[in-house]
């Protein structure tokens, strides 16, 4: 079977698999299996087993479990509703105040935490019950909530650029600087787009009651001294991978210790409460983990075959200029993750787009923060966008599904916006880890 | 498909729970080696490395405790729409697949680590610790673990109740 047949089969079957419905985690690694065994016999199943191998002892893998364990205690103190009564105070008496608020809380909390789903569930518990009680409009609301909660990709700690890091062999540190300036973009490309419809129409977002916003100093101080330290601990996290203190893993280990401490502090921490923390944890760890053994086993495979070649002649092939094969890739990765985890993504194809990219001239830290962008709008677009499931499952009843979708299209316009002007634009990328490392 | 609970289902639950705690000792010894290096100058030879071991551990076995909590990410959103026949169909399908990927992957690694345990291959770091039979060998166990929990589930689709 030459490379153009075989590639056709294998990208085929695993989509048919997938459509039915069976895991990504197993399919990847069946047909890797199929390919493995078939192309090289038994040494095929050495080079899954070995490539599973190398990726699981990986230092830098450690930071994952941590941050997760960070963000699983955070998730479970009110750490986010101390929050959120704060910023109101601050920005409810704006037109649109409390949606600009959930944006501000949501860029706090993902500075703290490095995964989705359970921002996400937070501001759904915290903030929307609030929005619609003000009567906001429900898309407005539900899209801020879905866009704001998957900022955790863009804004540092990200697992999504600790596995883009590790995959494509860039400094993680390197990457979470990067993304900074492109993270707050988007952020406040949202607010710049709540605040406008807003003032255009102020029914969709009308100000909250002024006796709401006073609140008593005892209460004022509660507030603060509950938030000084989860606050500090996200900072110490960011501040010693930044400087250089700390490698990844530690830092993400300290700022889960640190999340316990807060927990403590603020009275909330119990046995229970770590207990299921560690179980989300372990939980997280195995969807994630094992999609990526499926993948790397079978882009492992597929590059021994001859793949990697293969789709590389193909893209450079292309009649285009060098910034147009990477809006095409944009593209691939785009259409990819309405269908596809990031991390499969991840694993399946910067292998072969982040040489790509290199020989091009281009920075993979910048590319691997476009990816970034990207893949954070895959948590948005249906049909399997993640963000829509996190948030039904903690919306009242009446809000469905496809409320939830049609009020995503404006803040998916808004991701696509971002990602261009960053792909126009790589110093908005590669200013600050310049400046800060002075690389 | 539903989670079941039967002994088996039970047990890789139970064993899930337990191994979670692997992080939480990962987290207890950076702490330990952060405070010993910047505290007191004295960096360990072993952290490093029991770390790893540690997470490499936990990662392999989180496999079998997210497969019974049926949380592997998967789209769902025709299989949802299809009839149960279909769907009973697609079980078996799955459950094949599994057993075959976990199968001959747990076959291979396990043999793979008792070549590694017999020389107690070590990581060729400082600590001279056996890395590559203990990551090797709990990776051989997962697979046992999913392939069992696997038939299972196999057995549940084919004789057709959820």
């Amino acid at each position: 079977m030459g490379i153009e047949v075989a590639t056709v089969v294998l990208v085929g079957s695993m989509a048919v698999l997938l459509v039915l419905g069976l895991p990504l985690a197993f399919v990847t690694g069946f047909v890797a299996m199929a390919f493995a065994f078939g192309y090289f016999g038994l040494p095929g199943l050495y080079l899954i087993e070995s490539r599973i191998f190398s990726f699981v002892r990986e230092f830098v893998l450690v930071a994952v479990p941590m941050f997760i364990l960070m963000a699983s205690v955070l998730e479970r103190s009110g750490v986010a509703r101390d929050l959120y009564r704060a910023m109101h105070i601050w920005a409810g008496g704006l037109r649109g105040g409390l949606a600009i608020q959930t944006m501000a809380v949501a860029v706090l909390m993902a500075a703290m935490t490095g995964i989705i789903g359970g921002e996400i569930i937070l501001l759904g518990l915290v903030a929307l019950p609030q929005m619609l009680r003000l009567q906001y409009d429900r898309s407005l609301a539900i899209g801020t909530i879905c866009a704001g909660g998957s900022l955790g990709t863009m804004i540092p700690p990200s697992i999504v650029l600790i596995i883009y890091g590790l995959t494509a062999g860039v400094d993680i540190g390197q990457l979470f600087i990067a993304t900074i300036v492109p993270g707050l973009l988007l952020a406040t490309l949202y607010v710049t787009y709540i605040t406008v419809r807003c003032h255009l129409n102020p029914a969709l977002g009308p100000a909250a009651p002024i006796e709401e916003r006073t609140l008593p100093r005892e209460e004022k101080l509660r507030l603060l001294k509950g938030l000084v330290l989860p606050i500090a601990v996200g900072a110490g996290v960011l501040g010693s991978i930044y400087l250089g203190i700390a490698s990844v893993s530690e830092a993400a280990g300290m700022g889960a210790l640190g999340a316990i401490a807060s927990a403590w502090v603020r009275r909330e921490l119990s046995w229970v409460m770590l207990r299921e923390a560690l179980f989300q944890t372990m939980n997280t760890c195995g969807t994630l983990l094992w999609i990526t053994f499926g993948a790397t086993a079978l882009i492992g495979t597929y590059n021994l075959m001859g793949g990697n070649t293969f789709v590389e002649n193909l893209i450079t092939g292309l009649p285009l200029p060098p910034l147009g094969i990477i809006v095409v890739m944009m593209g691939i990765l785009l259409v990819l993750g309405l269908f596809m985890d990031w991390i499969g993504i991840c694993l399946l194809t910067m292998p072969i787009f982040v040489p790509v990219v290199a020989s091009l001239g281009y920075s993979p830290v910048w590319f691997g923060i476009l990816f970034c962008m990207n893949m954070q709008t895959s948590y948005l677009t249906p049909p399997f966008g993640p963000a829509a499931f996190y948030l039904k499952s903690v919306a009242p009843e009446h809000i469905k599904l496809g409320h939830i979708y049609q009020a995503m299209w404006p803040f998916i316009a808004l991701q696509v916006v971002g990602l261009a002007i960053v792909l126009f634009w790589p110093e908005l990328a590669l200013w600050l880890p310049r400046t800060i490392r002075g690389e | 498909m539903k989670s079941g609970n039967t002994p088996v289902e039970r047990a890789c639950r139970r064993a899930g729970e337990i191994l979670s705690y692997l992080f939480f000792a990962c987290m207890a010894i950076i702490a330990f080696e952060v405070v010993a290096r910047y505290g007191f100058g004295a960096p360990t030879v072993w952290a490093h490395d029991v770390i790893t071991i540690l997470a490499a551990v936990g990662f392999v076995m989180s496999g079998f405790y997210t497969m019974e909590r049926r949380a592997h990410i998967r789209v769902t959103l025709i299989y949802d729409r299809l009839p149960p026949m279909v769907r009973r169909g697609i079980d078996i399908l799955n459950g094949v697949i599994v057993l075959t990927f976990v199968g001959l992957l747990g076959a291979q690694t396990a043999i793979d680590a008792w070549g590694s345990i017999l020389i107690m291959e070590t990581a060729g770091t400082a600590s001279r610790l056996p890395l590559p039979p203990i990551v090797k060998t709990s990776l051989a166990l997962a697979c046992v673990a999913m392939f069992v929990l696997g038939a299972v589930h196999l057995a549940r689709a084919i004789r057709g109740r959820d």
